[in-house]
């Protein structure tokens, strides 16, 4: 793997003799959507405002494209994109005012390149309103917006498709999707919507009580794959074809390959067994986070 | 820098309240105005409480020295009173002055020139809305919670906190100019110039004095207290986050301020406070301007120091 961007050192940050994040090492990678997995109050956000200089860690480092962020503040910080919970932005002022003052923070950032950004939003309609007059959703699209304005190579979201539509989610997870394939972007996205993550993220880390418990890749389908066959009385037909197969109720459960489904399909067909459906079914994310947690409170 | 001032100059404009703000300031100078013109019009020669007749203008020009000469006389006896009454000396140094030298003092009624001197007290109106500004420029970041967005930016906290109190002391500035503009207009449109001249002791010799440098002169130190209730209500608002406290504490405090001091005057930590030296000309203690100017400087640098140490060193968790 590629040099990481973002490196997490034995991160630790007691608050009132209270351990609330215990010896954190992550790395982020270039181009890689990495998951933020915990329950409430394992410390995600603590974590998060450790990263973005919002709180001081009591131990431990934080590198940011190689610069200290304790010690080089401003260069660590100049590529990172942040929304940090809710994207709060001035209410009084319009959606184009708001983006116009987060980008004089920042060195260069054109006029254009605020337009540009507003269109990949597709904030156009409504950008000279108030932002108060607008949806949960759009204050989203804006807060994604700011955190973009400066073309960052790390982005930070928390809780980012909260309030999105459908469509919006689609939307917002293929262009995460772009930005890290195609400008290099590290990305690190909380959420508890565990469905979410996985269809979002290449990895995921768990935390838990201030500890990362677990960090794996996520592999698309390939392994821990099975499909579920509905049909009646395929047993001695399973059999002669060899393959293997544990029986719930009406359903076959089989551990084949997804090449092998047509010819099996054929097979039983041939054999004259009626299916009424096959369906490729994976362990879920939400399964292995339930079982590494122990089920605790997720909301 | 520059792009942080416009950002805060741009959100204070943004909000209502500051536009109400300078409009209230404007009308009160016009109502002040137009209410003691109407008392200028009112058909005088009813003595007042001092038993001296008040007069209209034209009445007024010809027993001017009668009456400084009756004033004469009188001030002469409260020094015997009190020989060493400075007040006094200088007074009765103005009026015979104005005997030997034949210069008639101003009328009684409001002039143009006396209108000017309104303004100093116009910056009671402006510290209060320079407070209002001062207690929630920090405080309402974090209320809206923008302070995340604000701080995870390629800009050191120091830089954006010293943004916000230049803007809120710019601010200040504005109202004055405001003010002292609006108090011009109306000086001149609502009143006539007199003919009379202001007389003042200065180094035991008796000058003209100009009514535009005395109004400006008054102003200057009047604004003393609006720097430091400002840097009060800025420390409060950053350190409690809490707009309402920061300006409800820095108003009472600024009226009451008075008060308190006189009640811990007889103690000798009371000439460590800054509030016995808000009016420098006139310390609510007894000490010398160097020390007054001195306990100002040092309340005022303290003030900013905890403001800074505590926005820079604090964890954001709003």
């Amino acid at each position: 793997m590629t040099e990481p961007i973002v490196q997490l050192k034995n991160l630790s940050k007691t608050i009132k003799n209270k351990k609330i994040i215990d010896n954190v090492n992550l790395d982020l990678y270039p181009g890689t959507i990495t998951g933020f997995l915990g329950p409430n109050g394992a410390g995600k956000t603590t974590t998060i405002r450790m990263i973005v200089g919002l709180m001081k860690p009591t131990s431990g480092d934080i590198i940011i494209n190689g610069h200290d962020l304790n010690r080089q503040y401003e260069e660590a910080i100049s590529q990172v994109g942040v929304i940090v919970e809710n994207p709060e932005m001035y209410k009084f002022l319009s959606g184009y005012k708001n983006l116009e003052h987060f980008a004089r923070m920042h060195k260069n950032i054109t006029k254009e390149r605020i337009d540009e950004v507003i269109q990949q939003m597709g904030l156009e309609n409504r950008i000279h309103e108030k932002v108060s007059t607008y949806s949960l959703g759009m204050r989203q699209r804006l807060g994604l917006a700011q955190a973009l304005l400066h073309r960052p190579n790390f982005l930070i979201l928390d809780e980012p498709t909260n309030g999105l539509d459908p469509a919006g989610i689609h939307e917002f997870r293929n262009y995460l999707r772009f930005i890290a394939e195609q400008e290099g972007v590290a990305i690190l996205v909380s959420s508890h919507l565990l469905a979410e993550m996985e269809l979002m993220c290449d990895r995921i880390a768990v935390i838990q009580a201030g500890k990362i418990i677990d960090i794996r890749e996520l592999q698309q389908q390939e392994t821990a794959t099975h499909y579920v066959l509905e049909a009646v009385d395929a047993d001695t037909a399973l059999h002669d074809l060899q393959i293997e197969f544990t029986k719930v109720n009406d359903q076959y459960i089989l551990a084949i390959t997804k090449q092998e489904v047509p010819t099996l399909i054929a097979n039983l067909v041939a054999k004259g067994i009626a299916i009424y459906s096959i369906s490729m079914q994976h362990t879920t994310l939400e399964d292995e986070f339930l079982a590494l947690t122990g089920g605790g409170a997720i909301v | 820098m520059f792009n942080l001032m416009r950002n805060e100059w741009m959100k204070i404009w943004r909000k209502k309240s500051t536009w109400i703000m300078t409009c209230i300031l404007i009308l009160s100078i016009v109502a002040v105005a137009a209410l003691s013109r109407g008392l200028n019009n009112m058909p005088a020669s009813q003595p007042d409480a001092n038993g001296v007749t008040v007069t209209t203008t034209e009445k007024d020009t010809g027993d001017w020295r009668e009456r400084v000469q009756e004033d004469l006389v009188a001030l002469k006896a409260n020094l015997n009173e009190e020989p060493h009454n400075k007040e006094i000396q200088d007074s009765i140094m103005v009026a015979q002055y104005r005997l030997d030298h034949d210069v008639a003092p101003p009328t009684t009624t409001m002039t143009t020139e006396s209108f000017l001197d309104t303004n100093a007290s116009m910056t009671m109106m402006i510290l209060l809305f320079t407070a209002i500004v001062a207690g929630g420029i920090v405080s309402s970041e974090f209320t809206q919670g923008t302070i995340k967005m604000l701080l995870t930016r390629p800009v050191s906290r120091a830089k954006i906190l010293l943004a916000k109190l230049s803007i809120t002391f710019l601010y200040s500035i504005f109202l004055s100019v405001i003010s002292f503009v609006t108090v011009v207009i109306c000086a001149y449109a609502f009143f006539s110039s007199s003919d009379g001249a202001m007389l003042a002791v200065v180094d035991d010799e008796v000058v003209k004095t100009n009514p535009w440098t005395t109004a400006l002169l008054n102003t200057a130190y009047a604004y003393i207290s609006v720097i430091m209730s400002t840097l009060l209500a800025f420390l409060l608002g950053s350190v409690f986050r809490s707009s309402a406290l920061a300006i409800g504490i820095t108003m009472f405090i600024t009226f009451i301020g008075t008060t308190i001091m006189l009640f811990i005057s007889k103690y000798s930590f009371a000439k460590f406070i800054w509030l016995a030296h808000l009016d420098v000309r006139n310390p609510l203690v007894d000490t010398s301007t160097t020390f007054s100017v001195m306990i100002l400087l040092i309340t005022g640098a303290i003030f900013i120091a905890i403001s800074f140490f505590d926005f820079i060193k604090r964890d954001v968790t709003a």
